[in-house]
């Protein structure tokens, strides 16, 4: 969740550089609406309850989700698209370690300047 | 004699020891999700509670050390600390540099210059997204994937 508070904290410098954020979470929207509310998000959360999207790009981790449900849900991964292509991938080995802001507003300044 | 240095400033001094440590084991675990987590460096590292928690064994050890000539209930308060100590450090070290690291493997994500699928997921105000529309631009998009809420 800090992840996402970290992200809406540099909002302006995301807007700054034209980049849209949008965030998916394998939760409900009635839950994903809870957290944006709760944090104050500016972006979008959507809900990928059947991991359609998860599944499609390969980021499910099976069992991954807390005890005692095991579910399944995304790893933690961060992409930057431009022109409909991924142009730059974030997969951390340790759950809970992210990009920080500051190095997702460097890349995109680097894929802008491609 | 024992059992009246219980009383004594230094007796009491040493009965601190008993409490404060598991104290700071309980605050130094707990405090890494409830607080630290907000700054990306003690998130990553974990330093600090961990910092935390050695101390909380320290002390604990200290406590037993003292607590030992000063009769069995202190004994067994002074023990009671450092297993709790000991417990939280293990549990913060086994999830922080060890557990977290359970990921699957990345052969199977999507590689650079690939395409986001035709797939239309709901934001929660119920907005329909459409992924390969939104990639397309204007500008870049940032697409973050998270556990989700728990």
């Amino acid at each position: 969740m800090s992840a996402l508070d970290g992200l809406n904290d540099r909002i302006a410098d995301f807007d700054a550089a034209g980049a849209r954020i949008l965030a998916v979470s394998p939760d409900s929207q009635a839950e994903n609406r809870m957290v944006a509310q709760k944090l104050g998000l500016d972006f979008p959360i959507l809900s990928d309850a059947q991991l359609e999207l998860t599944q499609a790009l390969g980021l499910v981790h099976e069992g991954g989700g807390v005890p005692p449900d095991f579910k399944d849900i995304p790893r933690p991964a961060v992409f930057i698209l431009r022109d409909g292509t991924i142009r730059w991938r974030a997969l951390t080995d340790n759950w809970r370690i992210r990009v920080r802001p500051d190095a997702l507003l460097a890349e995109l300044r680097r894929v802008d300047g491609v | 004699m024992s059992e009246q240095l219980g009383e004594t400033p230094a007796g009491r001094q040493h009965d601190f020891l008993l409490w404060i440590a598991p104290l700071i084991a309980i605050a130094g675990f707990l405090s890494y999700w409830g607080y630290f987590v907000r700054w990306p460096f003690l998130r990553d590292t974990g330093l600090l509670n961990l910092g935390l928690l050695l101390l909380a064994l320290g002390l604990s050890v200290l406590g037993l050390r003292r607590a030992w000539p000063r009769g069995l209930w202190r004994r067994v308060a002074g023990a009671l600390g450092v297993l709790i100590s000991t417990l939280l450090t293990g549990l913060f070290v086994a999830y922080c540099y060890v557990l977290s690291y359970g990921l699957p493997p990345t052969d199977g994500v999507v590689a650079l210059g690939e395409r986001l699928p035709e797939i239309t997921l709901a934001s929660y105000d119920g907005s329909p997204v459409d992924l390969a529309r939104a990639s397309e631009g204007p500008g870049p998009l940032v697409l973050v994937f998270f556990r989700g809420f728990w």
